[in-house]
């Protein structure tokens, strides 16, 4: 885990991975939704950054996917995806 | 197939934020211009009643269908607070904070106008004439503020189903 920087973030931002692991999937939002007993647009919200689910619902989607949680959530924004990182996971 | 009235309020929960904005400006900008226009305008004659009729209708069902735009948009959430997610839950509880913050600094004004028009303009008579407005006022607006304020803070619904 990354170092506290003792930056104070103006706003409570939660970057994520869900719409990676939701198309990696093949789910839809509402089928995402429904596994989770949530709204389909809490789903939307999460991507898009505008809403920072709880540490419950956040553990819970974590353990959907069968992911650490730090792997589907962080503070600062994720690593694009490129060719070195696709090889080192093949 | 022709939208029928109740169709049109089935699908008032899927409206943008831009067309909630403005039912929510409708509704709380009607009713106060109706008020305000009859005593400028109205009251002193300026303009005939034949002209100002068809003005107050239209501000005060501007009033009316902004605030069944409101309900229609948050209400059946808000009354089903048992059925909501956490994300829902949040931002009713965020809408009721809003709604009765903006209503606490509304009273906070009106007591202080009429606590400085007390101290420098001397003493008023308020009859029943001049409180009435401001009780169909409170009736009708308080009742939706947090409806108001949740339809005003959403943004936009992401879409229904992408994969």
């Amino acid at each position: 885990m990354a170092p506290s920087t003792g930056r104070v973030p103006d706003r409570e931002v939660v970057h994520n991975r869900l719409p990676l692991l939701r198309a990696d999937r093949g789910l839809s939002r509402t089928a995402l939704a429904d596994e989770l007993g949530i709204h389909y647009q809490t789903v939307g919200y999460i991507e898009r950054g505008e809403y920072a689910p709880s540490l419950h619902l956040a553990l819970r989607i974590a353990a959907f996917f069968d992911v650490p949680v730090e792997a589907i959530f962080a503070l600062e924004p994720f690593e694009r995806l490129n060719a070195t990182a696709l090889m080192a996971g093949s | 197939m022709m939208a029928t009235p109740f169709t049109l309020f089935q699908r008032l929960p899927t409206l943008s934020r831009r067309a909630r904005r403005i039912a929510i400006l409708a509704a709380f900008g009607g009713y106060p211009l109706m008020q305000l226009g009859y005593l400028t305008l109205r009251e002193p004659d300026r303009i005939p009643a034949v002209v100002w009729g068809p003005i107050a209708i239209l501000l005060f069902s501007a009033t009316l269908v902004g605030v069944v735009a409101i309900y229609g948009y948050a209400g059946r959430r808000m009354d089903r607070r048992r059925n909501l997610d956490e994300r829902q839950v949040a931002m009713i509880d965020r809408a009721m904070v809003l709604s009765y913050g903006v209503l606490t600094a509304v009273i906070g004004v009106v007591l202080g106008v009429l606590a400085l028009w007390l101290t420098f303009g001397g003493p008023v008579t308020i009859g029943m004439g001049d409180v009435t407005p401001f009780i169909i006022g409170a009736a009708l607006y308080e009742p939706v503020l947090p409806f108001a304020a949740l339809a005003w803070i959403e943004p936009d619904a992401p879409a229904d189903d992408e994969a």
